[in-house]
């Protein structure tokens, strides 16, 4: 059987996941004698940027009409598109405040030249191209990246978790931040996957991996307030790393 | 005139592109584009409440993800007039140094030895040396054991609050990490000889400055509260806390990362300058290699 072809891409963002790929470092060796990675810039000087590929795996979030350009390329190449990390499944630290007046923004930071360079507000992939699998986390566990070119290695689609991060935290036993500590968890409206990892720590979860299907606001909402937060405090936590509205 | 443009500069921490400008066999003016697209983190944290800014601030890059929250962190607490416990800036001068060495081993043989060795990748170059590459990739799998360890992850740490730490490490895992650190030890030498036995870069040299935290005495980068700046023998000593003199950011057309220079010259910062600036935090016997080779 030929080897799957594989492209790994990054577009705006911290390069997280395609690290997250690297420090795969018991498996590294043996991953690349199972697929045959074609277009990989931050590992490779010797890329093919136009053959077709079996799966595309793409990081990052679309900043700029170069980036959707990019995507939309990529797209056309690749019969698999897997979004990877949670600033290509849902935007990201960039998209959280994405109704904010951009040449502003773009002014406070680069001054007079901000305003003339190519950037659009932070957009996820779905909201530009199909994409067929999502893979979310910031950064992905190892773990899941594992999981998934088994699976499509093996043509199944990979399964993660759609309950909270309160379910691995009840089955941890850990004792809950938001009830017992009056803290500013979002915990029970983000997607699990992570084993609890923060609030393991007794650190709150600040929602890196994206919202749960399924996941209840208004509800969480209530409780906040009742713990003495105000509204505006609450809707930025829970907008930290995903805007509303999202990929399913 | 000729001009070369790499659009796409591979196996680099980041996204650039180079356009040199040709006169015949002479390089005219050689521009360094960085077009990923703009966050505008330094916009979207403000109005945040104090603990929410370094989860954010990590995110700028994930190799060095560490360092960003740290100094977030210090910031922060600057700002509250917080002073951490001992403790805690010993495990934050852990975690520090677990992301260097980290980051140090995939600089080193992910992306930079492939070139002195003429292979396009460390996954090519692991067909023909495969030991150069297990022993690189051990050596950042040990950096990582240190974030994870410390951190609670190995990108984007997030163990690490303001005022200290979420949790301490228990002694199981300090005792683990040790025993690792000791083998790492010996891996670390391995590296020294392999690295020295790279044949030398062969582009020009011309005068560099180079800026760095001034380590204490106790060897941390983290914990430096002056930087210096050295060039060709001078040395030049600001205090951290005026950073704006040497961060002194301008926009450019050409690159969406601001260029920043000291007297009107650049400067490199990263390890190369720690060293330069820092020479007495190497083990004597590596002290005069490093001074015989630069």
């Amino acid at each position: 059987m030929n080897k799957p072809t594989v492209g790994i891409f990054g577009l705006t963002g911290c390069a997280g996941d395609q690290l997250v790929i690297l420090n795969c470092e018991d498996q590294l060796l043996d991953l690349v004698s199972l697929i045959d990675i074609r277009d990989f810039l931050m590992a490779s000087s010797e890329n093919d940027d136009d053959c077709p590929l079996d799966v595309a795996l793409v990081e990052g979030a679309v900043l700029s009409k170069k980036d959707a350009e990019k995507l939309r390329s990529i797209r056309k190449r690749a019969k698999v598109l897997v979004a990877l990390g949670t600033c290509a499944v849902w935007g990201g630290v960039a998209a959280m405040d994405r109704g904010a007046d951009r040449r502003k923004l773009l002014q406070e930071v680069y001054g007079e030249t901000g305003p003339v360079y190519d950037s659009v507000p932070a957009q996820a992939l779905h909201e530009i191209v199909k994409v067929d699998l999502n893979i979310t986390g910031c950064p992905i566990e190892k773990d899941h990246f594992l999981g998934a070119i088994g699976n499509l290695l093996n043509g199944d689609a990979p399964v993660y978790p759609e309950y909270p991060v309160c379910s691995e935290c009840r089955m941890l036993e850990t004792n809950c931040l938001l009830i017992e500590r009056g803290q500013l968890c979002c915990g029970p409206i983000t997607a699990a996957g992570c084993q609890a990892r923060c609030p393991n720590l007794r650190v709150a979860c600040v929602g890196c991996r994206g919202p749960v299907r399924d996941a209840n606001p208004s509800s969480l909402l209530a409780a906040f307030e009742e713990k003495g937060f105000d509204r505006r405090a609450i809707a930025a936590r829970l907008r930290t790393f995903a805007p509303e509205g999202g990929p399913q | 005139m000729k001009t070369v443009v790499i659009e796409h500069l591979a196996r680099v921490e980041g996204h650039g592109g180079i356009t040199v400008e040709l006169e015949g066999r002479t390089i005219g003016k050689v521009r360094f584009d960085v077009f990923e697209g703009a966050r505008l983190l330094e916009s979207l944290v403000r109005g945040k409440r104090y603990d929410e800014v370094a989860p954010i601030l990590s995110r700028i890059c994930s190799i060095c993800s560490a360092a960003h929250s740290l100094t977030s962190l210090k910031a922060t607490e600057n700002a509250f007039g917080v002073k951490i416990s001992p403790q805690a800036e010993l495990l934050r001068e852990l975690l520090y140094l677990g992301e260097s060495i980290e980051s140090h081993a995939l600089h080193i043989f992910l992306l930079a030895v492939p070139d002195y060795l003429d292979f396009p990748s460390a996954i090519a170059l692991a067909a023909d040396k495969p030991d150069a590459v297990l022993l690189g990739l051990r050596l950042k799998k040990l950096g990582n054991l240190i974030q994870e360890t410390i951190g609670g992850r190995a990108v984007h740490p997030v163990n690490v609050v303001p005022g200290g730490f979420g949790s301490t490490p228990t002694l199981d895992q300090l005792i683990e990490l040790r025993n690792a650190l000791a083998e790492g030890m010996k891996a670390t030498n391995a590296v020294i000889e392999l690295v020295g036995s790279l044949p030398p870069a062969d582009f020009c040299h011309c005068e560099t400055a180079y800026a760095a935290l001034l380590s204490p005495n106790r060897g941390s980068y983290y914990a430096g509260d002056e930087v210096v700046v050295a060039s060709n023998g001078n040395r030049s000593t600001l205090q951290a806390a005026d950073y704006r003199k040497l961060a002194n950011e301008q926009s450019v057309l050409h690159s969406h990362a601001k260029h920043s220079s000291f007297h009107g010259k650049p400067f490199m910062v990263g390890s190369l300058a720690r060293l330069t600036v820092n020479p007495q935090r190497l083990p004597a016997r590596w002290r005069y290699r490093w001074i015989a080779s630069s």
